[in-house]
């Protein structure tokens, strides 16, 4: 047993240890950077340290003696709390709302352990507003997240739905794209096709092989290239831009290629909901056709040379007889040899106009437009006719204007016009009628006009439309002539249109009629 | 009197022809083809000739440029006498050196002598 005097004497020095851990402990409590406070087995607060009288806004006298819950916002979580430490014993990190003094809330984690000698409690928590604030900010990012990742899955199924069924759209393109390709190969017209900026985008093998060229020398070459080329060259003088820069459209145009080869070009312009997206150019193989053509014409030609040699000696004859080299005639013998000379001289005509026919369908019937004087021309065809006229007492007169300047036209064929329109009008009018050829200068249009005006026998209203036409001859036109060909007017509507002017004409059955056409500088 | 040369190979219009030129007091002579038509141009002195197209062997145009070529032969004034008439057939002939160009079915045997006489007065 340790001697009285022993503790005596340590009983001060313990004294003083446990003075100097009661102020070290006590400065803890002051100096500790947490709240920090205990409560005893009831919860009622025993101490507080310097943290939380500042945390809390509390003075010591309003706080000691005070219960847990007065700093607890909720009734309903102090009770949780209470009954999570009475069941474990201790609290770490709970999370529970607390409030100042001055009201304020406070998000904490609380910590609580027993103190070991009795039933206190050291309560301790952290200030986790800050990380309740990062938590709650986080959740709603979360949320937001998973909304977009929603409304992202959403629009993917939407995207596929769309992907299907454009896929299927494009097969359906695909097909239709392969049959049009299919025709455009195997057509057998070439065909050429030019897009909105002139680029030739398309040739079909028909095409190629026209111009001796193969697909990809000419694809993307654009409209002023191509013309370059030597072997398009022909179909460049049919194809022509406007001034829209777009390709003009061509009706059955003529170009010539070879010698065995003539191409009928047409282009049309190719609209997509009304917008231009290119040209069309067609190609069309008339070499039979031209051929079949020429065969026509060098059969007439052959023909009507063949029909003319006994014809020529047939008219010789008869005028032979008629003018009484071989003797003298009655009248009677006369008559009938007359007769037959002019049946001779129509059939002698009829093969003058078949063969005329035969070059205007040929194209070919125009020859060379000169500068030439057309009163003139009228003058020379007028001049055999007065002779027919002073016979049949017809008064035929020429008027024309003093100042009409030479013109360029194919002078044979205009004589043909005047010649046919100024014959009709002197054999269809009766004795005693008048006929009036008049040539006008028409200084805005800068045109000529021509009319041959007579007061005979008139075209009956219900034929006038096919006055024109070919073969054509008008019912009182028989009867008062039997010699006229009916192809008359057809080369003359065909010779004065291939000059680029208008024949037209006014009648009045039993009062005359009058003869119009144009013919332009 | 003027001689006149007919190149024509169908008998009956030559005989046409040459009867009617007779009767006009003009001398004849004929062949009825290109060959023999220069033979006999080239022994006797003519006047004028008249020229048929279309003959059997050498053609018409063929004998005027060998005509035309001839030193002797290629001053006599040439008249086609023919019934092919396109225009291309009357610049050819024209061209090849004719004075004229007739065409048969078209004109009379007078208005043939007219255009005869015409020329011989040239």
């Amino acid at each position: 047993m340790p001697d009285k005097s022993f503790l005596k004497m340590n009983k001060k020095k313990f004294s003083r240890e446990v003075a100097a851990l009661r102020r070290t402990i006590e400065e803890f409590w002051q100096i500790i950077p947490i709240p920090l406070f205990s409560t005893d087995k009831k919860l009622n607060i025993l101490k507080v340290g310097k943290t939380f009288k500042s945390f809390f806004n509390y003075q010591e006298k309003e706080i000691i003696g005070q219960n847990l819950n007065k700093i607890f916002f909720k009734e309903k979580e102090f009770k949780k709390l209470k009954a999570k430490l009475f069941q474990e014993g201790s609290l770490e990190g709970e999370e529970v709302v607390l409030i100042s003094q001055n009201n304020k809330k406070i998000f904490t984690a609380v910590y609580a352990k027993p103190k070991k000698n009795n039933s206190d409690y050291i309560f301790s928590f952290l200030d986790i507003s800050k990380r309740k604030k990062v938590e709650k900010e986080l959740q709603e990012k979360v949320k937001d997240l998973q909304r977009f990742t929603k409304e992202l899955k959403e629009s993917r199924l939407a995207l596929l739905n769309i992907l299907e069924d454009m896929k299927e759209a494009r097969n359906t393109a695909e097909i239709e794209k392969d049959k049009t390709l299919a025709i455009i190969e195997n057509f057998p017209e070439g065909l050429l096709f030019f897009n909105q900026e002139n680029k030739l985008v398309s040739i079909n093998p028909k095409a190629q092989l026209f111009f001796s060229t193969l697909a990809n020398e000419v694809i993307n070459r654009n409209f002023e290239e191509l013309k370059q080329k030597e072997s398009f060259k022909p179909l460049f003088e049919v194809l022509e831009k406007d001034k829209e820069e777009n390709i003009k459209n061509v009706l059955k145009k003529e170009i010539v290629l070879d010698e065995n080869l003539t191409l009928e070009i047409s282009a049309i312009s190719i609209n997509s909901r009304n917008k231009r997206i290119g040209t069309l150019v067609n190609l069309r193989d008339i070499s039979r056709e031209k051929v079949i053509e020429r065969l026509k014409t060098e059969f007439v030609s052959i023909a009507a040379h063949q029909l003319r040699t006994p014809l020529s000696g047939i008219k010789w004859t008869l005028r032979m007889l008629l003018d009484e080299d071989l003797g003298k005639l009655n009248k009677e013998q006369k008559d009938f040899l007359e007769k037959t000379y002019n049946g001779n001289e129509r059939m002698i005509r009829l093969i003058n106009d078949l063969l005329n026919v035969t070059r205007i369908e040929e194209g070919r019937f125009l020859y060379k437009k000169k500068e030439a004087n057309i009163v003139e021309i009228a003058k020379k065809v007028i001049q055999p006719l007065e002779e027919i006229a002073k016979r049949k007492k017809i008064e035929l007169t020429l008027k024309a204007d003093s100042d009409i300047p030479p013109f360029k036209v194919d002078a044979e064929k205009i004589s043909l016009v005047f010649q046919n329109l100024t014959d009709n009008a002197v054999h269809y009018t009766e004795k005693g009628g008048k006929v009036v050829v008049s040539i006008k200068y028409l200084e805005k249009e800068k045109e000529i006009l021509v009319s041959i005006q007579d007061n005979g026998i008139g075209i009956p209203k219900e034929q006038q439309e096919r006055v024109f036409s070919r073969f054509f001859r008008g019912d009182n036109a028989v009867k008062t002539e039997t010699e006229g060909t009916g192809l008359g007017l057809y080369i003359a509507k065909n010779i004065v249109e291939a000059h680029k002017g208008e024949i037209w004409f006014k009648s009045t059955p039993g009062r005359g009629t009058t003869f119009y056409f144009t013919i332009p500088s | 009197m003027s001689k006149i040369f007919i190149v024509e190979d169908d008998k009956f219009l030559k005989e046409l022809i040459s009867k009617k030129l007779k009767s006009e007091g003009f001398e004849i002579d004929c062949a009825m083809d290109g060959e023999e038509a220069l033979e006999k141009l080239k022994s006797s002195k003519f006047d004028l000739i008249l020229l048929d197209l279309i003959l059997p062997g050498m053609d018409g145009f063929k004998t005027l440029e060998k005509l035309k070529e001839d030193a002797k032969l290629s001053s006599i004034p040439v008249i086609i006498l023919s019934n092919l008439g396109q225009r291309e057939d009357i610049e050819k002939g024209m061209k090849l050196g004719a004075v004229d160009y007739l065409v048969k079915a078209h004109f009379t045997p007078n208005e043939i002598v007219e255009k005869i006489k015409k020329v011989l007065k040239e």
